[in-house]
């Protein structure tokens, strides 16, 4: 019977272990639980191509999102998060690149390509409309 | 600039950008910075429950070297930590990531090992806080705490002389910090 029980206690053990792999403990306030998750949506994750952080399940994901609760936790604000990591990792890990000098034709691009568009339509169709 | 020729233009303006990122060299893995050390929270191999509060030592040339026991680029680079390991009167600190002290000591065991003081990172906030990406990766740290050298990857034959003759430079009392 002593036998038994100690037999159960240890797969539980071994289970609890397991499970500590997977299972993330969220954040007690839950505001600062939302300003977590919100930053995993807006984080690349380093060692996974194309994947955000939420989205991805490596070790390395796993243990910056823990990182990024701990810092969120300790009263850091957002905007402070993201600043340490694109000081550490470089702007490339924000998946929302900011607006500088250096950015700034990533962010007119779409913008420019719009008015190149509608210039070129604009003189097709005039000289369509000329021609007949 | 006639319509016609616009295409042409374009496509040599980016023939000539994308020419230019391709063939130009690749970026040294070895990167410059002048950055103080963080005090980084730590588990001492000999005792992996405990963690304390890690500062290089003062007055003392460290080289922290990132690895794991379950990564290959870290055996490669091996020979070349043990060779640091041979230059007098500097420190090799050794930061695990993603390891257990048993996989730890039977790898330190069979292949030898070659640093001052073995650590874990268990939660991967040391490793975070250094800007790793994976391992391994390696820091050398001058005697006023500043990291002066960021080597990203596997330090290979060729590029060991260089962190050497650094760490050499270093030790016999070259303070004067690189330009901010």
């Amino acid at each position: 019977m002593h036998r038994r029980a100690s037999i159960i206690a240890a797969l539980l053990l071994a289970a609890s272990s397991a499970q500590a792999l997977v299972v993330e403990p969220a954040l007690p306030d839950r505001q600062q639980e939302q300003a977590a998750q919100q930053l995993f949506h807006d984080m690349k994750c380093v060692v996974c191509e194309g994947q955000s952080l939420a989205e991805s399940d490596a070790a390395f994901a796993q243990q910056m999102r823990g990182h990024i609760r701990r810092m969120i936790a300790k009263g850091n604000t957002p905007q402070q998060v993201r600043d340490y990591f694109a000081q550490r990792y470089g702007d490339q890990i924000l998946l929302t690149p900011p607006l500088a000098p250096r950015t700034a034709l990533l962010w007119a691009a779409p913008l420019l390509l719009v008015l190149g568009g509608g210039v070129m339509l604009w003189r097709t169709l005039r000289r369509g409309g000329a021609s007949s | 600039m006639k319509p016609r020729f616009a295409p042409i233009a374009t496509f040599i303006l980016l023939l000539a950008v994308l020419g230019n990122a391709l063939l130009s060299p690749p970026k040294s893995p070895l990167v410059e910075t002048s950055s103080m050390m963080p005090t980084l929270m730590l588990a001492p191999l000999t005792a992996p429950e405990t963690s304390v509060q890690w500062k290089a030592m003062p007055d003392t040339v460290t080289m922290v070297n990132f690895f794991a026991s379950w990564c290959m680029p870290c055996l490669a680079e091996h020979a070349q930590l043990k060779q640091i390991a041979a230059v007098e009167g500097i420190r090799l600190e050794g930061i695990a990531w993603n390891d257990s002290p048993k996989n730890l000591n039977a790898w330190l065991k069979k292949n030898g090992n070659p640093f001052t003081a073995v650590w874990l990172d268990t939660t991967g906030d040391a490793t975070i806080d250094m800007g790793v990406r994976g391992v391994p990766e390696s820091f050398v740290i001058d005697r006023e705490g500043r990291v002066r050298l960021h080597l990203k990857g596997a330090l290979m034959p060729g590029e060991s002389d260089k962190v050497i003759a650094l760490l050499t430079r270093l030790r016999d009392g070259e303070t004067d910090a690189p330009a901010r």
